[in-house]
């Protein structure tokens, strides 16, 4: 990426709308560019679109210290930084030393993380400056952003809509403006689905790619650390950058950094895209829920067309039992999830509740639970503890963890016959918030096509559909082999180059106007 | 035990949430108690779609595999190290006692 022209930056009010590749160029090359100068204009777009919800925390003077800091290692003449000047978000369950880390839950109130996530750690020796901590569902157990303890947040490019979870916070922050790169979490699609229904790009790595060192965890064989930005090109930095092999997380593959320059290797051989047409065909959705809608659909064709037009082969494969992914989901994740919430028992940190006469630890500990996690959380936490109780373990868990093992053999299947797998991300574009909190089957049915990533590790790519005017925001997923993610942005680069530039969020136009 | 073998769907009424309850160490209201039993059964019901799927011959997978020519790093050495500074943890305790972190009695009422 060259540095934009002299007369680029001043015809630019602002360095809201910048890819990070652009940013760096820009701040690292001086005035009238600094990475301050870029934080106030994001600082400046994250206030004056507060009422959507995205941010929970935001902390400016940290902010501007953070940047006047990589100013002064630029000016000094230290190494270049990779993301020199790059606002990013943090969502609210990656630990940044010092600040609040609560997971949108009231259980951790107060809490302020002691020490970094080594994600958040890298992103601050390339030189990024975090603008603030991103909104979500508590703990991530959602899809919509509307069961955070600090509220819903809205979709820009229709407030009265949920801007998808969990990662909803950090989605809104890249289709804005306010961060240039976003840092999400994706158990079971939360980066991916909020990506899609706010417009931006979405990837969710390699299980075993990114260290969860200082990741609140929710379902250990599940998520994996994803970032969100407005171009692949922008993701597969981020990725760069917190990639990697990690002192402090055995789970983390003993791996060097996914190298940038992997994408044009990978795009310089045929490529073959499979779609699974069958089953997109017949899928009937979960709980008797809707699948795919014809909205959705049609456009998910276009993109695909624009893929052949790139010059990709299209291929049909076969995907069976594709169904059973979110019954198999959300067995796995409730499972891990009782295990995993069982840390946080008011004794050490997190809520504790007054204690009552009586009480003994059993009583005062549920009561503090109970105080703590919000409603969603209660019934994933007591399902969890069923799928794993005497009698039903065999049934549910075991079982769940056989089809996983299935459903992994004819994924790696499919990938024998393309390099990389085609699913729409949502099956249908934003929905009213509110509207279906009363139904989580209905939310838990939005992560049809996103969830077969998590369960069998492969890296997931959501890309946005081109955008008529009037119409919301889709997403075309793309599923790759483990540790594949350079084919996978080969592919979305070529995706994003035929369907040309999207438009703005018109909230986002309103934010920089009242400036 | 047959991996495909199938009982009838466990009904989860209020008294099985009560048991869940004790497991998790929840405590939930009891007039919330008849609508999460209602939903936690319409959950039972929707995963059923695992029953359908043949899983004869496939052993649980508890995490995804790393691909062939990736592996996960060695142990550490079993030495000391840095830690955390004591007064970052103790920012975040509830209670201090002389250096110690005090907690509710746990023996007893």
């Amino acid at each position: 990426m060259s540095a934009p022209s002299q007369r680029g930056i001043a015809a630019s009010p602002s360095a809201y709308r910048w890819g990070a590749g652009q940013l760096v160029a820009a701040v690292t090359t001086g005035a009238p560019w600094t990475a301050e100068r870029v934080t106030r204009d994001a600082l400046a777009q994250a206030a004056a679109l507060e009422p959507l919800g995205a941010y929970v925390s935001r902390d400016p003077a940290r902010s501007l210290a953070i940047a006047a800091e990589v100013d002064a290692a630029l000016q000094g003449g230290g190494p270049p930084l990779a993301l020199a000047g790059v606002p990013v978000s943090i969502k609210d369950n990656i630990a940044e030393a010092g600040q609040p880390l609560s997971a949108c839950s009231r259980m951790l109130a107060g809490y302020r993380s002691p020490f970094d996530a080594t994600v958040t750690a890298r992103l601050r020796d390339a030189g990024a400056v975090p603008v603030g901590r991103t909104n979500m569902d508590e703990f991530g157990m959602g899809s919509s952003t509307e069961t955070g303890v600090f509220g819903p947040a809205s979709n820009p490019w229709d407030p009265t809509r949920v801007a998808g979870g969990s990662s909803g916070g950090a989605a809104i922050s890249v289709a804005t403006g306010s961060a240039a790169l976003a840092l999400g979490t994706d158990t079971g699609g939360s980066v991916r689905l909020p990506a899609a229904l706010c417009g931006v790009v979405g990837l969710k790595p390699s299980y075993g790619r990114v260290s969860r060192h200082g990741v609140v965890a929710y379902a250990s064989s599940l998520e994996q650390v994803g970032l969100l930005a407005r171009s692949v090109e922008d993701v597969a930095l981020g990725l760069s950058v917190i990639s990697g092999r990690c002192a402090m997380d055995a789970t983390c593959a003993d791996a060097p950094p996914f190298a940038v320059e992997e994408i044009a290797k990978r795009d310089a051989a045929p490529l073959r895209v499979g779609v699974p047409r069958q089953v997109l065909d017949a899928l009937r959705g979960f709980g008797g829920h809707q699948g795919l809608t014809d909205d959705v659909r049609q456009r998910f064709e276009a993109g695909l067309i624009a893929l052949q037009t790139a010059g990709v082969d299209l291929c049909e494969i076969a995907l069976p039992d594709l169904e059973a992914a979110v019954p198999t989901y959300y067995v796995i994740a409730t499972a891990e999830a009782s295990t995993n919430l069982a840390r946080y028992d008011g004794l050490r940190y997190g809520h504790r509740a007054a204690r009552a006469p009586g009480d003994d630890l059993h009583a005062f500990a549920a009561r503090s639970r109970s105080e703590g996690f919000g409603a969603e959380v209660k019934q994933r936490i007591l399902l969890g503890n069923f799928v794993l109780s005497a009698g039903q373990q065999d049934a549910y868990y075991m079982r769940a963890c056989r089809v996983r093992a299935r459903l992994h053999r004819t994924f790696m299947a499919a990938l024998a016959h393309c390099d990389a797998v085609a699913l729409p991300t949502a099956p249908t574009t934003a929905w009213p918030r509110g509207a279906h909190l009363d139904d989580p089957l209905l939310l838990y049915a939005m992560d049809i096509f996103t969830v077969l990533a998590n369960l069998t590790g492969a890296p997931a790519l959501s890309i946005p559909l081109a955008q008529a005017p009037g119409q919301l925001p889709a997403g075309l997923q793309l599923l790759g082999a483990p540790f594949a993610e350079a084919t996978l942005c080969a592919l979305g680069q070529r995706l994003e180059a035929q369907r040309g530039p999207l438009p703005s969020p018109t909230t986002t136009e309103f934010g920089a106007a009242k400036r | 035990m047959n991996p495909n073998a199938r009982a009838a769907t466990p009904v989860l009424d209020t008294d099985a949430v009560r048991h869940l309850e004790q497991l998790a160490v929840l405590a939930v209201e009891p007039a919330e108690r008849a609508v999460i039993a209602d939903r936690l059964q319409a959950m039972l019901e929707a995963v059923d779609a695992l029953f359908a799927v043949d899983v004869e011959g496939y052993a649980p997978m508890w995490h995804p595999p790393l691909p062939e020519g990736v592996a996960l790093p060695a142990l550490r050495p079993d030495e000391p190290g840095p830690t955390l500074p004591v007064a970052a943890v103790e920012a975040l305790a509830h209670d201090l006692r002389d250096g110690f972190l005090a907690v509710p009695k746990v023996l007893g009422p």
